[in-house]
């Protein structure tokens, strides 16, 4: 713990180095001294940069902003070493040792005498260091003191590529500062995927439909339809107590407010992807989160009626639509909507049994006609 | 739901609409309580196509305490803001179900009113 402490101090001391020569941490505080009001304002809108209570408890010296670059060499002729010309990102055993040692001396001559020169010296040597933070954090404040940055980019970019979130998380914001175009930073700019990015959730969700929310059919564990699609069919299906369900009413607001309870259920649950089985308007509910944002493996419409253009699926949003359903569902004549879906995407299927609403529902109707090979 | 059954749904919803024959209506409102899934779902379904001329039915039925939870749901659908009430009353009914559907109900009228 204490050598981790030891390695964050001297990681924040070769950083503070580097804003200092940049001359940020003289922009971090008021050139000369404000006024009462000024001061207030200030202290209330800007961040502070480089908080003056940290830089006591490091006893950090004072460093001026400097705009000279140094040859490497004459920084390890000040340091009093000598390191390979060949430079790597990954120093030698050797090369650590000698720069545990050298560092040691320089941080000496630095708080001993501090000057641009010193500085710039104790980040030379720092770029061998055994540790990889105190190696990254020497290059990142080196760069804009150096006239060879070679070897302070390639100990950015291997940094980038760290284990250790801090590190890498150093190293990549360096290296968006002093070389933005480093493929290094590529793997970290890629978006990260949404949730609607992942790999289809294998989980499967029933949605009853009008007036059948207290129905037992879709009900776990012991809805007969619920226990054969889960036990026959998918036995990811979806069949803990928070289940979604909802109102089951009637009219278009009651599906509006299902279809925006729905996406949420399924984003909350992360299963973004999922297959999801609607019987009746259930169907349409599951068009409206669909629309609303959920990604849908398969979208399966059991005796859904038909309203085009009010409720379809967004087919950028799911893998498949099918729809099964029975010849002349009267409830569907009551409803008033269409029998039949009429898009090249939808694959409709109608069962060789007629008028009967629930029939798509029933697992003896699953099981004599086969419909799990529709799937 | 057989044909028949389903047919004279149709002629009983007909008869309410063409004559305002209240038996026509109530009729459909006893078919709620069907045993038959689909007679149900559809005797629910044209009830709320008639929209206003249905909602002193439902009234009289949550006052009963017929079909429930249903027609609290039905309400709702009917946007019939005059039930409000009884909606918020039975919000804390013993019967889950039943509160459920009224809270339900009242998010649909709430709905309603926005659209």
């Amino acid at each position: 713990m204490q050598k981790r402490d030891h390695v964050l101090s001297q990681a924040a001391t070769l950083l503070l180095i580097g804003a200092h020569l940049r001359g940020e941490a003289a922009a971090a505080g008021p050139a000369t001294a404000p006024s009462a009001r000024t001061a207030r304002t200030a202290r209330s809108a800007a961040p502070e940069i480089l908080p003056a209570s940290d830089l006591r408890r490091l006893a950090f010296p004072r460093l001026a902003a400097g705009p000279t670059r140094f040859r490497p060499e004459t920084l390890q002729r000040i340091a009093g070493v000598r390191f390979a010309t060949e430079r790597a990102a990954m120093p030698s055993r050797s090369e650590q040792r000698t720069a545990s040692a050298s560092v040691r001396q320089a941080a000496s001559a630095f708080y001993r005498n501090t000057s641009h020169e010193t500085a710039a010296a104790l980040l030379e040597v720092s770029l061998r260091h055994p540790n990889e933070l105190v190696r990254v954090t020497a290059a990142a404040s080196y760069v804009p003191v150096t006239t060879d940055p070679a070897l302070a980019l390639a100990i950015l970019e291997r940094g980038a590529r760290s284990p250790d979130t801090l590190t890498r998380d150093v190293a990549a914001t360096a290296l968006g500062r002093l070389d933005p175009r480093s493929p290094a930073l590529a793997p970290l700019l890629e978006p990260r995927r949404r949730r609607s990015g992942r790999p289809r959730s294998r989980t499967a969700l029933l949605v009853h439909g009008t007036w059948g929310r207290t129905a037992s059919w879709w009900q776990p564990p012991n809805g007969d339809f619920w226990s054969y699609y889960h036990g026959q069919v998918d036995a990811t299906l979806y069949g803990a107590a928070d289940r979604f369900e909802w109102s089951g009413g009637y009219s278009d607001a009651a599906r509006a407010l299902a279809g925006n309870d729905l996406h949420p259920w399924v984003d909350g649950h992360a299963l973004d992807g999922l297959d999801l089985i609607g019987h009746s308007h259930g169907g349409s509910v599951i068009m409206l989160a669909n629309h609303a944002g959920t990604h849908i493996g398969r979208m399966i419409l059991l005796s859904c009626p038909v309203h085009w253009p009010k409720y379809t699926p967004d087919f950028m949003r799911v893998a498949r639509v099918i729809s099964i359903r029975v010849h002349m569902d009267l409830v569907i004549l009551a409803d008033g909507g269409g029998q039949r879906f009429n898009h090249p995407q939808i694959e409709e299927h109608v069962l060789p049994i007629w008028f009967d609403h629930s029939a798509t529902h029933d697992p003896v109707n699953w099981q004599q006609n086969n419909v799990p090979v529709m799937l | 739901m057989s044909p028949g059954q389903a047919a004279r749904l149709y002629a009983l919803k007909a008869l309410w609409s063409a004559t305002g024959f209240r038996a026509a209506g109530r009729a459909l409102l006893e078919a709620l309580g069907s045993r038959d899934e689909d007679l149900r779902a559809a005797a629910g379904m044209l009830l709320v196509q008639s929209g206003k001329r249905a909602e002193p039915l439902i009234a009289e039925a949550i006052a009963r305490r017929q079909h429930l939870p249903t027609v609290l749901v039905i309400a709702g659908d009917l946007g019939a803001t005059a039930l409000e009430p009884e909606l918020r009353r039975f919000t804390h009914d013993p019967d889950p179900d039943v509160a459920r559907a009224a809270r339900d109900g009242l998010r649909i009228l709430a709905a309603h009113r926005r659209s």
